[in-house]
């Protein structure tokens, strides 16, 4: 009894302590401040703790000389910010800036954007839009609004592991767009795929159930991204002249493509399954650094990882860039991505907002970013800092690769607009989801129904029923 | 504060005097002191949760999209009879189902293919109690058994008793990280470590459809600490006299538990099971991180739970009006089963102070 | 003879009891062991999280992993090799154009970069030619000053031997690009490779080649029915070349592949792992603001709730029961009932990125909470107030002499349930604290780490190991309250 009457005074005095310690009092906020400019960044990358530093400082740089907008930036994780931010615009307290963000990010909250195309018009000169690469600039035209500016580019080729290509004998590929196909690259892929007993892909006594190096590890999975390298037309999404919207996602080439993952995954093995990823990214910064990862197609994002790895030592093998492979239809496309700041619509100071884009997309700020971001810089100018920082790093970088690659960008992009974006993206990704797991699917039938599904949903969209449903019977009624 | 709680209520008491000794019946101040006493709670009901319920009800009856919340409309129950949009079809010649426009299939019987337009609904809602079934009658044994385990004078039983109630503790986040890695299918520690030289196989435990559910049980099984002491403080408050009398009366282990212990505590017992129902149905941080990826409900939806289609029209779509359509449906479908288990709890649950409140 | 008699009855009685404990004994032991066993399956992901807690990224990154924490073993080596390194070596363009060497500049035009020779510079604008198609002549661009142009590039990449040079009394290690006719040579430093090469007045004779340095990886490798650890130096598809750290002159060459091999492994655990982990996620901050979420709202609950739980079970309230049950159903509202308009109020009381929305409303009561009193308060027998009653007593001395005594272990389990329960909480903290990480909790900072570092096993089980001790520390203390207060329980007598 004694023990439990010392208890709750005990807890009493603790609770008040706590009180009077924490910090718990409300943010009072004076009246006459300057307009604050916040940047949300999470919805692409940029939130990671190494890149804040420099952020930060930007904002710092910015503080320092203007007395009217001030500017922060707010970091959130990947994986919640969207949730977040539009908790924070139902709430009625949305943020000034969102970015870095895709072109996926643009086209799915597409709505949430203001149109800055009259602010670009007015200040042209200004923003010497000469200087911008010709392929970003209508990245952003959503209909008649034009949303942002080209901030940066992620360009994509075959990141090969060399070391791994030399024990298994195979010869490395070519150094030229269009001299490499597909299915040159399955071959290669095939031949150097090992298991943990040292039996190459094909030999005898090779055990699949236990493969050490995978001849190809699909980076960066997504429906659209991975059949993209298979050339389609459109990118699956075709806009006729009636303004209507025909998905095409079971033509030939995404066939061709879903065919190659699946066979790749389950008949030929050389490609891991999701639990295989899983299990090659462990206790490394990423899957190419694990050493079992012969080739994959990733972007110029991956080289901020790579450095990291090979500083730390983690990663010896000799590695380097490689062209995109041809499609059998002989188109050749290597996947890009963009990235950009966009200002919210439900903020209400644009003209605040838009000094501070303008800042950000100029020469100083854009090229503190593009680095911390892995970007290769939309502005041209800019371009050859941008090349020094990374010969530093890699001095055996294939930088012709690198550069020819922006000959064969994906246009339109393969986050490009689809009416009822979330929805019909979500339903491509739940046939991918099945397609790299399940063994036993019918691979051709169940891309008809995805795309039939995707027909529907762009339908509903189009005809201005994407949010507000109207039941079948009472329009019939009508 | 006992003084100024008595000054208070005093001047009613005269005012009841004041009409007639009879009048001052203790039945008034009785309910006085009762009203005063839940006050706390009155408050935080309406400010918390009747307030805010209220406005999303009236949300749940808009188009409401927080992409384009100016164009928000009365949209009456047009929410409520998408979810409710069903068919049944047959098949035509060729063996395939003859879906109607914008339905789809949840699941078939035979030749019957039951479809309807909000179709995840449907399969969020087949999930969900699928996992009710399994799930918590897995929990509740296994819970008992851990505490009729440690409620005996085994050496070294409070570390026991700790160890099992330690998963509990960890962060769900993190218990969803250990399990995603420990049940992989090739290198995972149970198949590498435990099932594989057994020749037990490898099950596919967070791939295969068929091993969603199976998977996730065993997960929630480190959930039930708190279950287990909850039965351990009944067990410890079950008289010992009435364990000497059947013993007395030649009662062996298995019939005192039939007949003394169980009923005992069947108050934690239904305690243990509606707290159980609930998190059923709000089950959503292990639903959400352990697919890979994370939160479209694993392969085939065979992890898409009921709160997980809730977060995702919200969230993922925007489409708040239909998420708290959602949210709402959910409240009266717990609360019908809820009232279920309370009503037909008059038959199994026994209180030692023979009242119910 | 009585005594006798009486001996040999004691004797068969001290037999029985003997017995008895035996019997005791065995039956103790065999649940001891079926507890362990128990135990041990049920906690094994948690050897799990502990073990990789410790290990080392090097070896969460071996497919073969073992069990417990142990490192790869390596062999530090020095090579008759010489080093390279391989390095693009960029100069500036040129263009020759009717006899004429003309630099090439990057110029900038509608979006595109062109690799133009410079003829003529006329100050704000210039006159270039093609070097793709030279044959279309001069071509005259305005608006484009010269002598702000880039030059660009010709890279070339080379194979460079790296040799210990001495630079004015400095030695470093350069790469060797060119030897030039006069004996001076052309560096460059592979630090800064960005920088001009440097011509120096040596020769190349005058500097020491680098050798090649490396770890190399240990194997178990069988030789002639004998398995030794060797160096892996060169795996290949036909044979694998080994070096004996004993003997590093010789090569080995073995028909064998090396990735079905063991490595060598030693017991090696990683503490730092905490440490790290602690660094990254800032957890004293986090570690304080989640005790004071805790505590006081732990308090809050506690207190708010058994009021109200007397309040229900020992007055008659009008409509009582109606009242329980919205109490009750106020269990299974869905968070997202609630959520966007909750959310309001908060902001709208500026507590929004405070810990406020996570301890006020428990002020309020809980309907878990007065559940499980009501459920335990209902227990109580009604004699008890009676006597109070009879006494004297009013409903206030009745709460805080009878009740709460008797419901003392509840009270503890409330208390005790809603700390653990605030611990690790993550929806509310995640949407109300919001982006103000000075006021960030346990739950979601190690949420964000877990996406962050999701592929650091190690890092991300160490954080879990530190978010989960305090919890089980408070259990272990509060466990000897709990479990005491329910054995001399009022009830039981």
């Amino acid at each position: 009894m004694t023990k439990f009457k010392l208890f709750v005074p005990a807890l009493i005095v603790l609770a008040l302590v706590a009180v009077s310690l924490g910090p718990i009092a409300p943010v009072v906020k004076a009246q006459d401040d300057p307009v604050l400019v916040r940047i949300y960044v999470g919805l692409g990358t940029g939130y990671l703790p190494e890149q804040q530093a420099a952020q930060v400082a930007l904002a710092d740089e910015w503080n320092a000389t203007h007395e009217d907008i001030k500017i922060e930036f707010e970091f959130h994780d990947n994986e919640t910010a969207r949730d977040e931010l539009l908790t924070r615009v139902a709430a009625g307290d949305p943020p000034a800036i969102v970015g870095p963000a895709g072109v996926r990010s643009v086209y799915e909250t597409s709505n949430l954007w203001a149109d800055v195309s009259d602010l670009i018009e007015r200040d042209a000169a200004e923003l010497n839009l000469d200087d911008f690469d010709a392929a970003s600039l209508n990245l952003y035209e959503l209909g008649d609004k034009t949303i942002a500016l080209p901030f940066g580019f992620y360009p994509s080729f075959v990141y090969v592991n060399e070391t791994i290509f030399q024990e298994a004998e195979v010869e490395l590929p070519p150094l030229e767009h269009g001299a490499w196909t597909w299915a040159d690259l399955r071959e290669k892929a095939m031949a150097v795929t090992q298991d943990s007993s040292g039996n190459f892909l094909g030999e005898e006594g090779f055990d699949p159930s236990a493969i050490e190096v995978y001849g190809y590890f699909p980076f960066y999975t997504n429906f659209r991204a991975s059949v993209i390298l298979f050339s389609p037309e459109d990118a699956g999404v075709q806009l006729n002249d009636d303004g209507s919207v025909t998905a095409t996602f079971n033509q030939p080439a995404i066939q061709e493509a879903v065919q190659f993952y699946h066979d790749g995954i389950f008949t030929d093995t050389f490609i891991p399954n999701i639990d295989a990823e899983n299990a090659i990214s462990e206790g490394v910064t990423n899957p190419f650094v694990s050493g079992r990862v012969g080739m994959g197609v990733s972007h110029t994002w991956l080289f901020t990882g790579m450095l990291e790895a090979i500083n730390s030592g983690a990663f010896t093998d000799q590695w380097n860039v490689y062209p995109s492979p041809t499609a059998s239809n002989g188109v050749t496309t290597a996947r890009v991505h963009a990235d950009t700041f966009a200002i919210m619509d439900a903020f209400k100071d644009r003209e605040a907002a838009w000094e501070v884009l303008k800042w950000l997309a100029s020469g100083e700020p854009a090229l503190t970013l593009a680095t911390t971001y892995g970007a290769m810089p939309a502005r041209l100018s800019l371009r050859s800092d941008w090349e020094e920082t990374w010969l530093e790093a890699f001095p055996q970088l294939n930088l012709d690769v690198v550069y020819s690659a922006l000959e064969y960008l994906d246009a339109p992009n393969h986050e490009g607009y689809m009416p009822n974006y979330a929805r019909a993206w979500d339903a491509l990704e739940q046939y991918w989801n099945n397609l790299r797991s399940n063994a036993d699917m019918d691979v051709l039938a169940d891309l008809d129904a995805v795309n039939a599904e995707v027909q529907a949903l762009f339908d509903a969209d189009l005809a201005g029923e994407a949010t507000e449903f109207v039941p079948t019977e009472e329009k019939a009624a009508e | 504060m006992t003084t100024q709680i008595e000054t208070a209520v005093t001047p009613e008491l005269q005012t009841e005097a004041g009409r007639g000794r009879l009048a001052l019946s203790p039945r008034r101040a009785q309910v006085l002191w009762g009203f005063l006493f839940i006050t706390p709670w009155i408050l935080g009901f309406l400010l918390f949760i009747f307030g805010p319920m209220l406005a999303s009800l009236y949300l749940s009856m808009t188009n409401y999209n927080i992409e384009r919340p100016g164009e928000m409309e009365f949209i009456g129950l047009d929410h409520y009879r998408r979810m409710f949009s069903v068919d049944v079809v047959g098949e035509n010649e060729s063996g395939a189902a003859e879906l109607r426009s914008g339905y789809q299939e949840v699941f078939r019987v035979g030749p019957y293919h039951f479809t309807a337009q909000d179709h995840r609904f449907w399969k969020s809602i087949q999930v969900t109690l699928t996992f009710a079934m399994v799930s918590l009658p897995v929990n509740l044994s296994l819970s008992l058994l851990f505490a009729l385990l440690t409620n005996t004078r085994v050496p070294g039983v409070t570390v026991f008793r700790t160890l099992f109630y330690l998963p509990s503790v960890i962060p769900t986040v993190v218990a969803a990280f250990v399990f995603q890695q420990f049940l992989r299918t090739q290198d995972g520690w149970l198949n590498m470590h435990v099932l594989n030289p057994l020749g037990l196989g490898n099950p596919a435990w967070l791939q295969d459809p068929g091993w969603a559910i199976p998977a996730l049980t065993l997960i929630g099984t480190w959930g039930i600490g708190t279950a287990m002491l909850m039965f351990l403080a009944g067990l410890q408050n079950v008289p010992t006299e009435l364990y000497e009398a059947a013993r007395v009366d030649g009662a062996g282990w298995l019939s005192r538990l039939r007949h003394v212990t169980l009923p005992m505590i069947s108050p934690v017992i239904l305690y243990n099971l509606v707290i159980g129902l609930i998190g059923t149905f709000q089950y959503f941080v292990i639903a959400y991180s352990i697919t890979i990826p994370a939160g479209r409900g694993g392969n085939d939806l065979s992890m898409y739970f009921y709160n997980l289609h809730v977060y995702r029209e919200a969230y993922v779509f925007f489409d708040m009006g239909y998420a708290s359509a959602l949210a709402w449906f959910l409240l009266v479908l717990v609360m019908i089963i809820t009232a279920l288990v309370f009503r037909s709890s008059n038959r199994w649950v026994f209180y030692a102070a023979g009242g119910r409140s | 003879m009585k005594r006798l008699l009486q001996f040999f009855q004691n004797g068969s009685n001290q037999r029985a009891y003997l017995q008895d404990e035996a019997y005791k004994f065995i039956g103790l032991g065999t649940l001891f062991m079926v507890l362990l066993g128990l135990a041990a399956v049920y906690l094994s992901p948690l050897l799990y999280m502990g073990s990789t807690a410790l290990k080392s990224e090097a070896q969460l990154a071996d497919p073969d992993d073992p069990l417990l924490p142990q490192s790869p073993q390596t062999y530090h080596y020095v090579s008759e090799e010489t080093q390279t390194f391989r390095y693009t070596y960029r100069h500036p363009r040129t263009f020759e154009y009717e006899g004429r060497e003309l630099a090439v500049y990057e110029v900038i035009a509608q979006g595109r970069i062109l690799n133009y020779a410079l003829l003529e510079d006329r100050g704000d604008s210039g006159v270039f030619i093609d070097p793709e198609n030279p044959d279309a002549g001069p071509i005259e661009m305005a608006n484009v000053t010269p002598s702000g142009l880039k030059a660009a590039v010709e890279r070339e990449q080379l194979e460079v031997q790296l040799y210990f040079v001495d630079v004015n009394g400095v030695e470093q290690q350069l790469g060797l690009v060119d030897e030039f006719e006069d004996g001076s040579t052309l560096w460059v430093n592979p630090e800064n490779v960005g920088a001009e090469p440097m011509r120096l007045p040596i020769s190349k004779d005058d500097a020491r080649l680098v050798r090649d340095e490396r770890d190399l990886p240990l194997y178990h490798v069988p030789i002639d029915g004998e398995t030794r650890e060797l160096a892996l130096l060169e795996a290949g598809r036909r044979s694998t070349t080994f070096i004996d750290p004993d003997n590093p002159d010789e090569l080995i060459v073995v028909e064998e592949r090396a990735r079905g091999l063991d490595p060598v492994y030693k017991l090696e655990l990683h503490p730092e792992n905490f440490k790290t982990a602690i660094d990254t996620i800032n957890y004293p901050r986090l570690f304080a603001n989640t005790l004071i979420v805790a505590v006081v709202g732990g308090f809050g609950a506690m207190a708010s709730a058994t009021l109200v739980a007397y309040g229900f079970t020992r007055f008659n309230i009008p409509y009582g029961n109606l009242l329980f049950l919205i109490l009750l159903s106020t269990i299974i509202l869905p968070p997202q009932v609630t959520q966007i308009p909750t959310y309001i109020i908060f902001r709208k009381l500026g507590w929004i990125g405070t810990l406020l929305p996570l301890i006020v409303p428990f002020f309020f009561s809980n309907a878990y909470n007065v559940f499980l009193l009501r459920q335990y308060m209902m227990g109580i027998p009604l004699e008890l107030d009676e006597a109070a009653r009879v006494d004297g007593a009013n409903p206030l001395r009745i709460l805080w002499h009878v009740i709460i005594p008797t419901a003392r272990p509840a009270l503890v389990a409330v208390y005790l349930f809603h700390f653990l329960w605030a611990w690790n909480e993550f929806q509310q903290p995640l949407i109300y604290i919001g982006g103000n990480e000075n006021n960030q909790v346990l739950a979601v900072g190690l949420q964000r780490f877990s996406q962050i570092y999701s592929s650091q096993q190690h890092l991300m089980m160490a954080a879990g190991v530190l978010t989960m001790f305090v919890p089980l520390l408070i259990f272990f203390l509060a466990q000897r309250i709990f479990m005491q207060g329910v054995v001399i329980t009022g009830v039981e007598k």
